[in-house]
């Protein structure tokens, strides 16, 4: 039962469509011969029924006859048939009648309801004549149905806006579109039966059936629908959803229903616009009949009006010679992959080599090759199952989950252009860190979707901070999520999908409550999201399609993200492992990636289900999941192809050939060359200083006491110390007067301080400056007539008498407990004046200091001075910086959490060699390698190669065509220059034998041919410089297909 | 043909690809005109980014206002009737080759009224911030005719340097076609066209190179059908005949000309890079773009040459237009780093190389099948600033257009008599222009390329061609 692309609740619907297509089937137990409906009622004049009549063999191949049995009806002057079409006869009676479908020796009787023949059936604006419209493409979005119309006539695209189009035929075009009263006369009949000119083209005979329509609906007024008309809710096509059919001589006729609100069904199988999937494998003509022309399987898209629906046909031919191989079948995998190729003819390629598998799954999972070391062992190990033993092993490194961190982190486009440094670098080690502890996928989703907070510290929420606006965050959640690209849904429904323009809105509408503020993601209580079409609100998407009343404070994105993770949701799961698939196979299951919809069908939706199934019981383990597809046969398979498989791309029935990525191939030639240290050395480099942080951090650690007490003492014996700043503002004054003088709020209880109250229309609070000390200059964001408060305690053991001496050009004034103790418009550094000397009381003195900025830079000094020369001073603010002090003066068990953090990291930072190390594992034994960074640079060689400029959400972004640029770069590039130059740094101590092995080994995994040997020799023992032929070895090597390709 | 390739031409035919055109690896969309229907085969735009003065130079109004007209008197060209300013003195006995276009404009012009969307506009030819990121006409044009010359890239950009080249876009259209640009200063006598020019080794070490990659390069056993693999083999054998082939070289070596045709078209960066235009044309490549930005050290006549405080040298003269050195002044903004407009690295030799041109190419026939256009984003206020310059103005500005049929002496359009508002009842857009490139080169608009996504895209939808120069 196939699950794709169908929105939530359509599971349902499509459960019941199977259901209701197998009640409609054999209608005489035993039979070989079905007719599809199982009862026909014409309800109207013009109404028809299509019938379809399969017949079904001795071995269950069925066959559709419907053009070749007969069809008597036992009252033709009741009820006619002709090519399987069923129609009430001009006389216009009801009654009851029995079709008899005689197939071979077959019969079947199917039972005719004939009634409303005396009423009027006039024909309907929207499910007739826009519809006919629709069929013979005038609405199409290269036509009419283009944003500015054709020629002056404007219609909406595939007839999404009824109202609009009514405009445009009756009303618009001088009313010249539409003549009720010679209808022939009509432009909207004229123009596409050329009987005028008409750009585009022939586009209606009298034959077609839209041609009566058209005609019938000018002829009896031209009126759009009568409001409250009945509206189709879905229509019904059979055979579905998908069908197996035998070739040569394969045809179907389809059946279109549309079902009414009122009850009615009507058949439209003659309006319906069809699309095939595959021109190649299936055809479709204007009556629904479908035509196998090769062996394959292909999605035929029946549209009617905003309904869409697909059917998948498979076509299998008996295949001269064919025989199916012996070949292992090692899990689920290869079953459902071998049961397809089997169904279809296609014979599998074998298993590949050692090397290959080697070099393949070296690349696929870690992104670097295997160095020549760990080749020679692989290629020599004996014992069996060494193949899943390696692959273990690779899923266990860190260059593995660094590797898939690069591949989320193109999705989630951390880009340093649009982050900026610091934040792409934070966002990128969280993905990383994901990867490393395998985080279920599940719960990484929910993590991004429900993020808020300051993106500086909070890595996720860089995921809203990436995408500006609402609906660029739609699509992109739909895109890397729910693997759909709805930005066609933007403007007007989907053309090749079930998307709505609501259905884009309403997933919109989850996203709408996220407020970016400076570098703060958090969600606001209000804000709705609007169709701008129909002006509308919409409602998010959720469990329930519409929620039942809009919860006032919740956040949205929490029902939406549990919606979409939640096990059973037809998209996460296939979406993902799809994805998987691609990067292990080249294409996905459904190709593109990201781009499911019903009319492009996987090409094996056992196995997309299957795999989806597996993840979810996983708890969605993206590990597990690359290592059931590493381990089938399927993957394993070579590239050689045989005559069966010669002309298969999509069924894996060998493996493709693949470039490189830009990454990967940058990594390789950097390795063969030497240019980078191998994986081996540069995890030794890691354990290493992993362990040296170990102990450096247990050093630190016995000596912490012993570095707080030294500066406890000194504070202690201090006359006075310096505590935390804090800062509210800034306030705007019209002139520099009135900054200076008004008070705007925290100067009216200057001797307290109390960090929950907000000033001023802004609402503006006291924020914590960690970074504020006293004696150092403060900048503040400049802007002219502004004030800034500041709050500092200073700590005094006794009563001392202190000079005050700051420095703010443009003015300041200080209360001292209370009292203003300095207030000067302009303060010169040098003034005595201006230098007064406060008395500190023992305990806490509180300072507010008012800062003000008349225009142009801002800052201002703080300081201190003794009138004592014998007064102890407290720690120099490198030693000890003022947010610090009073934590460091509260016993352990006291200290808040965060600033006590703040302590220990100082304390740690101190000492250079802490960061030194983790900067070396974090990044630097890794940084050389492109395919281990999150974020690797942006060069020549990266951008001709396709590195993605991670400004979209398309996995398109990533190029992997071979252009020009590419065979430039490998040829003549400054990058390739550069390293093939290095690589004499590691060859030319090795003697020519040896010389030519390791570069095989490390280049292809393997021994060099005898011819490859000789030739490598030869080169190198005629040249006069030997460096100079070892560099054109190597450049050679590089540039061989078997190197730049995955094979 | 190509005596050293790295795939025998027997081999090349066998695995069923022709030599030419052998880059373009992507399927060319049902509309793929075949080369040759149109008038034009090639187009060589010359963009003289910033926003070219037009009453400074093809629309002069000696008439206008003496506090804000130019100073630079008409002078008559080889045309009764039509007028050039002496900026272009020049050019003016050549104005019956041109169809000059002084009507114009841009409709909305808030859209294109910056140089980074202005540039966009000019380079994809319709108004930037649609739904959908248009790609550059030349990349089009390059994915839908492709070129004859396979030795060279089909669309390329001489030197591709002006602060706004990063708005050239590939948009949804294939990587393949993405503009090469060249790079660098022609004029220095040391230049070579990156990536084009081999890299530590010389010819003869590059093609024992090539000889071992022949005899190493077994392919992929059993695989080699793979269409990735068959595209790269091509391409590798395309670039290695870019690198190696003597024709390529001479395309692009400026030095293989004749002194005195290098004398014409003038010493400076201008000079050269419009010279090298009219090479690249004749080699075959299929459209050529020409954006010139004199640098402040450059060179003439192989000697470095300075200009000093002309760190911006394009037309973008908000300040001191008419400077005789540079326009940096006190109080000065947004036109610092130029020189005035009449000195030589801006009009002097503009007006000497495009008169150059025109007549070179005239003379070598290159006019019958190219479409050569002179174009800018925008003109300038008629009004001077209160800092001598004059600032963007889109309601009005001049274009001129010559080759492949475009009838010569001729002026389509007119403005009032400050060269501000068009008094002509007919008036171009930029898109009006891009529709005429495509028609000109016979590619049918009518029919839609389509997005990866399936969406059809109509060419200069928005355009029609300029009928005036048919």
């Amino acid at each position: 039962m196939k699950l794709i692309a169908i929105r939530g609740n359509d599971v349902l619907r499509s459960v019941c469509l199977v259901a209701v297509t197998l009640l409609l089937l054999p209608a005489a137990v035993g039979a070989a011969v079905e007719v599809y409906p199982e009862r026909v009622r014409l309800t109207s004049r013009r109404s028809r029924i299509q019938l379809v009549i399969t017949s079904r063999d001795a071995d269950g191949r069925l066959r559709d006859v419907t053009h070749r049995a007969t069809v008597r009806s036992s009252k033709p002057g009741l009820v006619s048939v002709r090519n399987g079409r069923v129609s009430p006869s001009d006389d216009g009676v009801d009654g009851q009648a029995t079709l008899h479908v005689v197939w071979q020796d077959e019969t079947v009787e199917v039972p005719v309801e004939v009634s409303g023949q005396k009423q009027p059936d006039p024909i309907a604006f929207k499910y007739e004549t826009l519809a006919a419209m629709t069929k013979q493409g005038c609405n199409a979005g290269s036509c009419h149905g283009s944003p500015d119309g054709k020629g002056g006539f404007s219609l909406s695209l595939f007839a999404f806006d009824p109202d609009h189009d009514t405009e445009s035929l009756v009303r618009g075009g001088l009313n010249r579109r539409v003549n009720v009263f010679a209808p022939l006369e009509s432009l909207m009949l004229k123009k596409p039966m050329l009987r005028v000119p008409h750009v585009g083209g022939k586009r209606l005979r009298p034959t077609d059936a839209a041609y009566m329509i058209l005609k019938r609906w000018i002829s009896e007024g031209a009126r759009p629908d009568r409001d409250g008309a009945p509206t189709c809710e879905k229509i019904v096509v059979y055979p579905g959803p998908s069908r197996v059919l035998a070739r040569p001589d394969a045809t179907q006729q389809l059946s279109v229903l549309a079902h009414f609100t009122d009850g009615t069904v009507r058949d439209v199988t003659r309006l319906a616009t069809f699309d095939t999937s595959h021109r190649d494998i299936a055809t479709i003509d204007a009556d629904g009949r479908v035509t196998g022309q090769s062996r394959g399987q292909a999605a035929i898209t029946v549209r009617f009006l905003e309904h869409l629906e697909s059917v998948y046909l498979t076509f299998v031919e008996e295949v001269e010679g064919f025989e199916w191989p012996v070949v292992a079948e090692h899990n689920f995998v290869d079953r459902l992959v071998n049961s397809r190729l089997k169904l279809l003819s296609i014979a599998p390629s074998p298993t590949c080599d050692d090397r290959v598998f080697l070099r393949r799954v070296y690349l696929d999972l870690t992104g670097l090759l295997p160095s020549a070391a760990a080749a020679r062992t692989f290629l020599a190990e004996k014992k069996l199952g060494k193949r899943a033993r390696l692959i273990d092993r690779l899923l266990a490194t860190d260059q593995f989950a660094r590797f898939q961190a690069l591949q989320l982190a193109d999705l989630l486009r951390v880009n340093p252009k649009v982050l900026g440094a610091d934040r792409a670098k934070l966002f990128a080690n969280w993905i990383a860190e994901a990867m490393v502890t395998n985080r279920p996928y599940d719960q990484l989703t929910r993590d991004l979707l429900t993020s808020t907070g300051d993106t500086r510290l909070v890595a996720e929420a860089n995921y809203f901070a990436a995408i500006p606006k609402t609906e660029d965050v739609a699509e992109a959640t739909a895109q890397v999520f729910m693997g759909s690209r709805i930005q066609c849904a933007k403007c007007h429904n989907h053309p090749f999908e079930n998307w709505t323009q609501d259905d884009y809105y309403s997933i919109g509408a989850a996203f709408h409550r996220v407020a970016r503020q400076a570098d703060r993601i958090s969600v606001v209580g209000g804000g709705e999201m609007v169709n701008p079409r129909s002006g509308k609100v919409m409602t998010p998407w959720g469990r329930n399609r519409v929620m039942p009343r809009p919860l006032a404070n919740a956040d949205r994105r929490v029902a939406f993200a549990g919606w979409l993770t939640a096990r059973g949701n037809p998209f996460f799961a296939r979406a993902a492992v799809n994805r998987i698939w691609d990067h292990l196979f080249g294409r996905g299951i459904v190709d593109p990636v990201d781009d499911f919809r019903s009319s492009n069908p996987p090409s094996n939706v056992e196995l997309l289900d299957r795999l989806a199934a597996e993840f979810e019981k996983s708890g969605f383990d993206r590990r597990q999941t690359v290592r059931i597809i590493c381990n089938s046969q399927t993957y394993q398979r070579s590239t050689i192809t045989n005559r069966f498989n010669r002309d298969d791309t999509t069924l894996c029935s060998r493996a493709p050939v693949r470039l490189l990525t830009a990454e990967q191939l940058q990594d390789a030639i950097g390795y063969v060359t030497g240019s980078v240290k191998t994986v081996e050395q540069s995890d030794a480099v890691v354990a290493e200083s992993r362990r040296e942080l170990e102990r450096v951090g247990e050093e630190l650690r016995t000596k912490r006491p012993q570095w707080e007490a030294g500066l406890v003492e000194r504070l202690k014996k201090a006359a006075w110390w310096h505590g935390a700043w804090w800062s509210a503002g800034a306030f705007t004054a019209k002139t520099a007067e009135t900054t200076h003088s008004k008070d705007f709020g925290p100067e009216t209880s200057s001797g307290r301080f109390d960090a929950s109250r907000a000033f001023g229309p802004n609402k503006i609070r006291w924020q914590p400056r960690p970074d504020w000390n006293r004696g150092q200059q403060i900048n503040l964001p400049k802007g002219a007539h502004k004030a800034m408060y500041a709050w500092h305690v200073v700590h005094a053991r006794a009563e001392t008498r202190v000079r005050l001496r700051v420095v703010a050009d443009d003015g300041m004034k200080v209360w001292h407990n209370g009292q203003l103790v300095f207030d000067f418009a302009q303060v010169l550094p040098d003034d005595k004046e201006q230098q007064p000397e406060i008395v500190l009381r023992p305990g806490a003195n509180r300072f507010l200091l008012k800062i003000v900025n008349k225009g142009g830079a801002w800052h201002f000094t703080w300081r201190l001075e003794s009138t004592q020369p014998d007064s102890i001073s407290a720690p120099a603010v490198a030693d000890l910086p003022d947010a610090l002090t009073e934590v460091l003066m509260t016993p352990v068990e006291k200290r808040v959490a965060e600033p006590a953090a703040r302590l220990d990291r100082f304390y740690l930072m101190r000492d250079g060699r802490i960061e030194k190390l983790r900067v070396r594992i974090e990044s630097g034994a890794r940084d050389q390698y492109a395919t281990q960074r999150p974020f690797p640079g942006s060069d020549a060689f990266l951008k001709a190669f396709g590195q993605p400029e991670r400004n979209t959400p398309c996995a398109c972004e990533r190029s992997s065509e071979p252009t020009l640029d590419q065979a430039l770069q490998l040829l003549n590039g400054q990058r390739v220059h550069d390293q093939v130059a290095r690589s004499v740094g590691r060859f030319s101590k090795l003697e020519n034998g040896p010389l030519v092995a390791e570069l095989y080994m490390s280049a292809f995994s393997r021994k060099p041919s005898t011819d490859e040997r000789v030739a490598a020799t030869q080169h190198l023992v005629e040249a006069t410089d030997r460096n100079a032929a070892i560099r054109d070895l190597v450049w050679a090597v590089i540039n061989t297909q078997e190197f730049i390709f995955q094979h | 043909m190509h005596s050293r390739t790295l795939v025998s031409r027997r081999n090349f035919v066998r695995l069923g690809l022709g030599l030419a055109g052998a880059g373009a690896v992507s399927a060319t969309t049902a509309n793929a005109a075949a080369a040759g229907q149109g008038r034009a085969k090639q187009v060589l735009v010359l963009f003289e980014q910033g926003g070219v003065s037009q009453i400074d130079s093809w629309d002069p109004k000696p008439q206008a206002v003496a506090e804000h007209k130019s100073p630079f008197e008409p002078v008559a060209t080889s045309v009764p009737g039509l007028q050039f300013t002496r900026l272009l003195a020049r050019t003016a006995p050549l104005a019956h080759k041109l169809t000059i276009v002084r009507c114009m404009t841009q409709p909305t012009p808030g859209i294109g009224n910056s140089h980074p969307k202005g540039s966009q506009y000019i380079y994809s030819g319709e108004a930037p911030g649609g739904p959908v990121e248009m790609p550059d006409i030349s990349s089009v044009v390059a994915m839908l005719q492709g070129s004859h010359a396979s030795h060279l890239p089909s669309n390329i950009m001489v030197p591709g340097t002006n602060e706004q080249s990063p708005a050239t876009k590939i948009g949804f259209v294939p990587p393949a076609h993405k503009v090469f640009k060249t790079g660098g200063n022609p004029a220095d006598p040391n230049w070579s066209v990156p990536n084009l020019g081999l890299l530590g080794v010389d010819d003869a070490r590059f093609r024992t190179r090539t000889r071992l990659l022949d005899r190493l390069n077994i392919g992929l056993l059993g695989a080699d059908q793979a269409r990735d693999a068959r595209a790269m083999k091509s391409l590798m054998t395309r670039a290695v005949d870019m690198l190696t082939n003597p024709a390529t070289r001479k395309a692009f070596n400026l030095g293989a000309e004749p002194e005195a045709v290098r004398q014409r078209y003038g010493t400076g960066m201008r000079g050269r890079c419009y010279l090298l235009g009219r090479k690249l044309i004749e080699s075959g490549v299929r459209f050529v773009m020409v954006d010139v930005r004199e640098p402040q050290r450059s060179f003439r006549d192989g000697k470095p040459v300075g200009y000093d405080g002309g760190n911006n040298m394009n037309w973008d003269h908000h300040d001191a237009i008419y400077a005789k050195t540079h326009t940096n002044i006190k109080g000065g903004g947004a036109g610092r780093g130029r020189w005035g407009i009449h000195t030589w690295p801006m009009m002097g030799s503009t007006d000497q190389a495009l008169s150059a041109l025109i007549e070179d190419m005239d003379q070598r026939g290159l006019l019958e099948e190219t479409l050569v256009c002179f174009v800018t984003e925008f003109g300038r206020t008629p009004k001077i600033n209160s800092r001598q310059g004059r600032d963007h103005w889109t309601h009005a500005f001049s274009f001129a257009f010559a080759g492949a049929g475009v009838p010569g002496g001729q002026v389509v359009g007119s403005t009032d008599s400050d060269g501000g508002y068009i008094t002509s009842s007919q008036a171009f857009t930029i898109e009006d222009y891009a529709a005429t490139i495509y028609e000109k080169l016979g590619i049918d608009r009518h029919k839609p390329i389509y997005t990866p996504a399936d969406r059809p895209i109509l060419l200069s939808r928005h355009g029609q061609p300029i009928g005036e120069l048919f």
